[in-house]
């Protein structure tokens, strides 16, 4: 891995602050967060080196193509591109930013967070630092960088799937999660919102944990409830429904999911005391 | 999420003169007509659709109210998801599915209201019978149908509306779980789970 500073690295720095605000954000902090989205307007703006060095370490990260030699060129360009920042006032914006960093947010847990991409982040950073004549790496070493950096422009693309939850960004499902908690907590049962949290993280052991513990409370409820019915048209229900609930065998398809949902929802009007 | 609105249908209550007097003779005075209440997946004159799956099951879930003694309609169609007992003219004795249409059993009671609806049948009054409910319907195409949420009150007498939408001014009222509570009890709302899961079997 590149040799490298990573609280000097732009594209970690503003993946970080991003991430902060919207953390933040979902933990209901609204302050920090907005302080986050402050820094990054105040330091990241049209003109500043800062802006300059993160459009090109951008690029470099975001662009794919399919044939070495575009690649190759755009590495080119992107060394050319270098000798036009300036070096000194990209180091003095750059420690201006962690400053505020370090004095407005929370530093104990900005730097913590794991970066999925880091090893590219650190060979573009380490490569743009070299391009501009730091002289920290060898001649063999940027140019086992560059080739490093060659291969990742000319990679595979992948395709986007929400099939599984771990291919899907854990913040956007939390909060999704929540946006959903929050206009239906109203309606479902706190067990009902977990149910269909757990189901969205895929999370089988747990998912399969919940649903047989469901079950058992609907034999607790139904117990107590019917304990204390004197409703004919009810009684007339118990046997079946007891024989039905008991053979029960959930699985983690969605029309398991409703049926467990159902019994959730005959548990809580069980329990209800509220007439 | 729809909200819960106040929902009601009418359809023309076809009855025959002859047929309740010899009820009236058979049942010791008890009036009692058959007829069709309810018709699903057929475009009604509000221009909205009950699919066939909804109705069975709030025909279903009405079998308590039925079993219960306490199916009553009103004569008129109030505002309201509570059956008044003060304007009850009568009550359902048996509703049943068969192909897509809610067909009944009604008895008109000696209350108040239930006399003038009597005696507005017996002078042949061209009546019409209305469900009541609450739910959120979706619009398709030109017609609206009915959502999963929809929830059978009664069945009312009404007079025939002059034009479609004629009851349509206390519709579009919104009903919240407070509400719908006052005319479902606890047991009524176990009772529809309960049939849910007991209709599992036929899947």
């Amino acid at each position: 891995m590149a040799k490298h500073n990573k609280k000097r690295n732009v594209g970690l720095l503003h993946e970080q602050l991003v991430r902060y605000a919207s953390e933040k954000l979902v933990d209901g902090e609204r302050g920090f967060a907005e302080l986050a989205i402050e820094v990054l307007q105040e330091h990241f703006t049209d003109g500043s080196e800062l802006k300059k060095e993160f459009r090109l370490f951008n690029a470099l990260v975001h662009t794919s193509v399919e044939d070495n030699a575009i690649a190759r060129q755009i590495i080119k360009e992107s060394r050319e591109a270098c000798k036009n920042h300036d070096f000194n006032q990209l180091r003095s914006e750059k420690s201006q930013l962690i400053k505020d960093i370090n004095h407005k947010l929370d530093p104990d847990n900005f730097y913590n967070k794991k970066i999925s991409k880091y090893r590219v982040f650190a060979t573009v950073q380490a490569l743009l630092n070299e391009w501009r004549g730091s002289r920290r790496l060898g001649p063999e070493e940027v140019v086992q960088y560059e080739k490093v950096l060659e291969e990742w422009l000319t990679r595979k693309p992948i395709e986007a799937s929400m099939d599984k939850s771990s291919a899907a960004n854990p913040l956007a499902l939390k909060l999704m999660i929540d946006r959903f908690n929050a206009k239906y907590n109203t309606v479902l049962s706190e067990e009902q919102q977990s149910l269909l949290e757990n189901c969205l993280h895929d999370d089988e052991e747990k998912l399969g944990n919940q649903l047989s513990d469901i079950k058992t409370r609907a034999k607790l409820a139904l117990q107590r409830f019917y304990d204390d019915c004197d409703n004919q048209i009810l009684l007339e229900k118990r046997d079946i429904l007891e024989r039905r609930i008991d053979s029960l065998e959930f699985d983690a398809s969605r029309r398991s999911i409703v049926k467990a949902l159902t019994i959730c929802e005959l548990v809580k009007e069980m329990e209800d005391e509220d007439e | 999420m729809n909200s819960k609105k106040l929902l009601t249908e009418w359809l023309a209550f076809e009855y025959d003169a002859d047929l309740i007097k010899e009820s009236i003779e058979s049942n010791a005075g008890k009036v009692l007509m058959k007829g069709v209440l309810q018709k699903a997946d057929t475009l009604n004159q509000n221009g909205r659709i009950y699919p066939e799956v909804i109705l069975e099951r709030e025909v279903r879930n009405y079998q308590k109210f039925i079993g219960e003694n306490r199916a009553l309609g009103e004569l008129d169609h109030p505002d309201s998801s509570v059956v008044e007992l003060k304007n009850a003219s009568h009550i359902i004795r048996e509703a049943y599915m068969n192909d897509g249409v809610c067909y009944g059993t009604v008895e008109i009671l000696e209350t108040p209201s239930g006399k003038i609806l009597r005696s507005l049948i017996g002078s042949g009054v061209t009546l019409g019978i209305s469900s009541r409910g609450v739910g959120s319907t979706r619009r398709d195409g030109d017609h609206d149908v009915v959502q999963d949420d929809f929830q059978l009150i009664c069945w009312d007498f009404v007079s025939e509306p002059s034009t479609p939408g004629a009851f349509m001014m206390a519709e579009g009222k919104d009903f919240d779980k407070t509400s719908l509570r006052r005319h479902f009890n606890k047991t009524d709302r176990v009772d529809r789970i309960v049939n849910d899961i007991l209709s599992w079997e036929n899947e």
